[in-house]
């Protein structure tokens, strides 16, 4: 089947990381400041799950795109030039995980405008995409980000394929996800904050992600799946991943790409 | 046991598909309205989903139920039209898909009259077969079908074969079925309304879907699948209906088939 893609393209994949560490939890509730177990399990992401799944990227040659919140790269300041140097792109998500939702637009800039100072101090250029905590943007959010220079935002859900906002005539391209490609809802369990997810086996999961990409594949569409470190960069689960990339690469003329490039790629390439 | 079906008819099965949209959401809390992923990942439905389930019905020529709530005929005109031009049936599902039970004589009749009024518009065609929304029917709801003339209702859940309900404006037959032959509870995952469903594979949903087919195939009863095309419609979970459609189809005597033609083909058995 014809998809959407030129160039020899019949599906494009990007495999993106939410690197939250502690934020989301403290975000969350600032409680879980004191709550080791807690605050150990998240700080297994940039600790442990994040040198192994670089590891594993590096071991197929794929460039993934990373959405780090402020506060994580402030606490852990080596990761972001490591994954600039790696070629992985590097993406706002937020300072401390807040959900916009849950913000009135004063807050909702106060948060792009510091996740941008420390992403921009600590890779020396301005990120352009944006990947919203908890993927609960709000009715202003998307303006917010054609205001502050984002190419992408990828938090809504409503396709699987890009599509381009046409916000008061500027454009904003639209990267969609979806929870069932996300490993959260599969793998998180977090009992102190009432989180109990099915820890479905690495195997059921891995089917789940390799029939999406089969349809997706025969549609000619677009695969991104979001992954935390601190749930993924678990070894069973990493196993989960690396099937996944070994189906997806049994078929011929997919494109692994960026967030940034696929939203370039939309914007400027003739797409919609 | 003796057949209910007429002719050869071993077991007949209706693929329905609740088109709920936006509704369910803005039924059950309207601050959902201001939630942008909500709504986007209930636009997913009609926007993609609904398509992709459509060229899977004309693969294996099959005809289907569409279950559609008002506010989504209103939002989809053109889509209400497209699934009847393509041969399936549509069938009402309130209109802000509101439960019901939970709700006054007035508003139930409210919600009911005005999601059959937008809905028989954008399809040009009296409606006659309904589900009512949430599965959560009230004690009131199955005489308020009887007296809009509606043929059946299909939410009720103490049988797995047709049974007709006397009410006192008149009879509906009851096409009963069970979350487990849903797909919601297996693949809903909707943090913002506190919904966080086990995450399953579409092969384990197809194997527990497939299980139920072959004994009620058995015992020559009636499956009704209850999916909605923003869970179902996703490029992975629908291998699960797929499965489940290729493993149907291995079987003789099986009639899949609308509910309307289910309802009509027990009718003409067992009047």
């Amino acid at each position: 089947m014809a998809g959407l893609w030129k160039d020899g393209i019949q599906c494009v994949v990007n495999i993106g990381f939410d690197v939250d560490g502690v934020s989301s939890w403290l975000g969350r509730d600032g409680d879980f400041a004191n709550r080791p177990v807690a605050t150990t399990m998240a700080e297994y992401g940039p600790k442990v799950g994040l040198p192994r799944i670089l590891a594993l990227l590096d071991e197929y040659g794929i460039k993934g795109s990373f959405f780090v919140p402020g506060h994580t790269a402030e606490n852990h300041p080596h990761i972001v030039p490591d994954l600039l140097a790696r070629g992985h792109e590097v993406a706002h998500h937020g300072y401390i995980h807040e959900r916009p939702a849950a913000l009135d637009e004063e807050e909702e800039r106060r948060v792009l405008e510091k996740g941008l100072e420390i992403l921009e101090q600590q890779s020396g250029a301005r990120v352009t995409g944006y990947r919203s905590p908890s993927w609960d943007i709000s009715p202003k959010t998307l303006d917010l980000l054609v205001e502050y220079g984002f190419s992408y935002d990828s938090s809504l859900m409503d396709d699987d394929a890009p599509y381009v906002h046409d916000v008061g005539g500027a454009r904003l391209a639209e990267l969609p996800v979806q929870w069932h490609l996300d490993d959260f809802p599969f793998w998180g369990y977090a009992p102190v904050a009432g989180v109990r997810g099915p820890l479905s086996s690495p195997e059921a999961v891995t089917r789940t992600w390799t029939s999406e990409f089969d349809t997706l594949y025969r549609e000619g569409r677009c695969y991104i799946l979001t992954l935390h470190p601190q749930v993924s960069g678990h070894t069973s689960r990493l196993s989960c991943l690396e099937r996944t990339i070994q189906h997806i690469l049994s078929h011929p003329n997919v494109a692994f790409m960026r967030c940034d490039e696929i939203a370039q790629y939309w914007l400027e390439q003739g797409y919609p | 046991m003796t057949g209910i079906w007429p002719g050869l008819t071993q077991c007949t099965v209706n693929l329905g598909f609740d088109i709920d949209a936006q509704s369910n959401w803005i039924g059950r809390n309207p601050a959902f309205r201001d939630r942008p992923v909500v709504m986007t990942a209930a636009d997913y439905g009609p926007k993609v989903g609904v398509p992709r389930i459509l060229n899977l019905m004309d693969e294996y020529s099959l005809r289907a139920s569409f279950f559609i709530p008002g506010f989504t005929a209103e939002q989809y005109p053109d889509l209400v039209r497209e699934i009847i031009a393509r041969g399936h049936e549509v069938a009402g599902h309130g209109y802000m898909h509101r439960r019901p039970a939970e709700l006054t004589l007035e508003e139930e009749i409210e919600d009911l009259d005005r999601g059959l009024q937008a809905l028989e518009k954008a399809a040009g065609q009296k409606i006659t077969g309904y589900r009512i929304p949430g599965g959560d029917a009230s004690d009131r709801s199955m005489s308020l079908l009887a007296e809009r003339s509606i043929v059946y209702d299909s939410s009720l859940m103490d049988d797995d074969a047709p049974y007709m309900i006397e009410t006192p404006k008149g009879n509906v037959v009851q096409l009963p079925f069970h979350w487990l032959l849903d797909d919601f509870p297996y693949f809903a995952y909707v943090p913002a309304a506190d919904m966080r469903g086990p995450g399953c594979s579409p092969a384990s949903v197809a194997r527990t879907w497939i299980a139920e087919f072959d004994g009620l195939y058995t015992e020559g009863r009636c499956m009704i699948l209850v999916m909605h095309p923003q869970v179902t419609g996703h490029s992975g979970h629908i291998a699960a209906l797929e499965t489940t459609i290729k493993h149907m189809l291995t079987k003789p005597n099986v009639a899949i088939t609308t509910a309307a033609d289910i309802a009509e083909q027990w009718l003409a058995k067992n009047r």
